[in-house]
């Protein structure tokens, strides 16, 4: 398992590829700027579970753990290390 | 600068013509449902809409209907219903559809309302789920689709009588829905002394199959007292789009004459899908729908999964609660007799 630091990347990485056509930076408040809206909100949950081979359920579901990116680094690798 | 203020007859045609964007590219039918839909259900004692203005521009609606539930042997309560939410293409993903939440939570909490709950699936439910709504599902659904849609709704109109493959009982079909019949079927069913359900009266069933956005098809195994009725439903866009047409309510006095009437309603209604929610449905029902020709989906336990099935939200507007049982649990709602399409 890589370092938060390492999720933070993925992250970005991902987004930017696939779902971000703008500048990201970690602490970007992504639903305040309206970057997400509800339908890109749960393709974000699809793809966080491929990348990191985890099971994002409705109790996970607060929408402060997805306001940043710094934010769902956190929320992935606590699912990662089985903590939620 | 945007404002959110309550609906009034003033702002009439300006939401005719916002709604043209959900509704009906018709604001005259637009006028037509929402005069059915906010003002003509004799239960729905509590109507907000909320309305975002910018400027002398309406730019947002989410309104809330109240509706009519009870637990078995208490007086009914009302549980308003968030509904007809429309925003400008350029403004949805901002909060605004929280703001419009939130004063609608607000007025409720002033009528004493406790609850407010959505019908809803996809990234609509997980969007109020990220805001702290419970969710009382998701649920199995059991779709028929069909190779080629059947576009011709004439056997209905024609009002022929089918006979039962298992009851050989007569089936009578109708684009006439009698809402007698069909409450006096639902005052039959059995029913949990612990749950909430939706108050199926004539009263209530009159109105909900008069919606002007609808059509509606009945079957009814009716010599003498009624033995069975089910009715379902259709948008009016054409039989071969891709909404489905929803049974909305069968009940029968036999498990045999309910699947007889839901095997007819597969073969016969008009539609591309013909769709029936499986909740509550007792197991002899639920487990022989393949039977009758309807494919079940049901829940796998995977959020990412699951997200298109039926499933219904709820929150709390801060208003003391009216009953003492806990809504926020599944196995306080029996569903019979509501599917997401039930007040569209």
């Amino acid at each position: 398992m890589g370092s938060a630091n390492d999720t933070v990347a993925t992250i970005v990485a991902l987004l930017r590829r696939t779902m971000v056509d703008r500048s990201v930076e970690s602490d970007t408040d992504l639903i305040e700027t309206a970057m997400f809206d509800s339908a890109s909100l749960m393709e974000l949950f699809v793809l966080l579970e491929s990348e990191f081979d985890i099971e994002i359920t409705a109790a996970d579901l607060d929408l402060e753990r997805f306001r940043t990116i710094e934010r769902i680094a956190a929320f992935v690798d606590a699912k990662r290390a089985g903590g939620r | 600068m945007l404002e959110i203020r309550a609906y009034t007859p003033a702002d009439r045609e300006h939401m005719l013509q916002l709604q043209r964007l959900l509704w009906n590219d018709d604001a005259a039918k637009n006028g037509a449902y929402l005069d059915w839909k906010y003002h003509d259900n004799p239960y729905l004692a509590h109507r907000h809409i909320a309305l975002a203005w910018r400027g002398s521009q309406l730019v947002g609606m989410l309104g809330a209907f109240g509706a009519s539930w009870d637990v078995a042997g208490r007086a009914p309560i009302v549980i308003p219903c968030l509904a007809d939410a429309v925003l400008l293409p350029e403004l949805r993903g901002t909060d605004l559809f929280r703001r419009m939440v939130d004063a609608l939570l607000g007025w409720l909490r002033q009528e004493q309302l406790p609850w407010l709950v959505d019908f809803g699936n996809g990234e609509a439910a997980v969007a109020l789920m990220l805001h702290g709504w419970a969710s009382i599902g998701p649920w199995s659904v059991g779709t028929a689709a069909r190779q080629r849609p059947i576009t011709d709704d004439t056997w209905w109109s024609a009002q022929p009588i089918a006979r039962g493959r298992r009851t050989g009982e007569a089936i009578v079909a109708s684009r006439t829905v009698d809402a007698n019949a069909v409450a006096a079927m639902a005052a039959r069913a059995r029913r949990s002394p612990t749950t909430l359900r939706h108050v199926r009266d004539a009263g209530y069933f009159a109105w909900w199959f008069a919606n002007p956005l609808a059509r509606y098809f009945f079957l009814c195994s009716c010599g003498g007292q009624p033995r069975g009725t089910l009715v379902a439903h259709h948008g009016l866009d054409r039989y071969d789009a891709p909404s489905p047409t929803t049974i909305l309510d069968c009940e029968a006095e036999s498990d045999a004459l309910w699947l007889d009437l839901v095997e007819l309603a597969v073969q016969r209604l008009p539609g591309t899908n013909v769709r029936l929610w499986l909740r509550d449905l007792p197991a002899e029902r639920r487990d022989r729908i393949a039977d009758v020709g309807l494919t079940a989906r049901h829940p796998s336990g995977r959020l990412t999964r699951d997200h298109d099935l039926p499933n219904m939200l709820l929150t709390t507007t801060g208003a003391p609660p009216s009953i003492d049982l806990d809504v926020r649990l599944a196995e306080s709602w029996d569903l019979r007799g509501i599917c997401g399409r039930s007040w569209r």
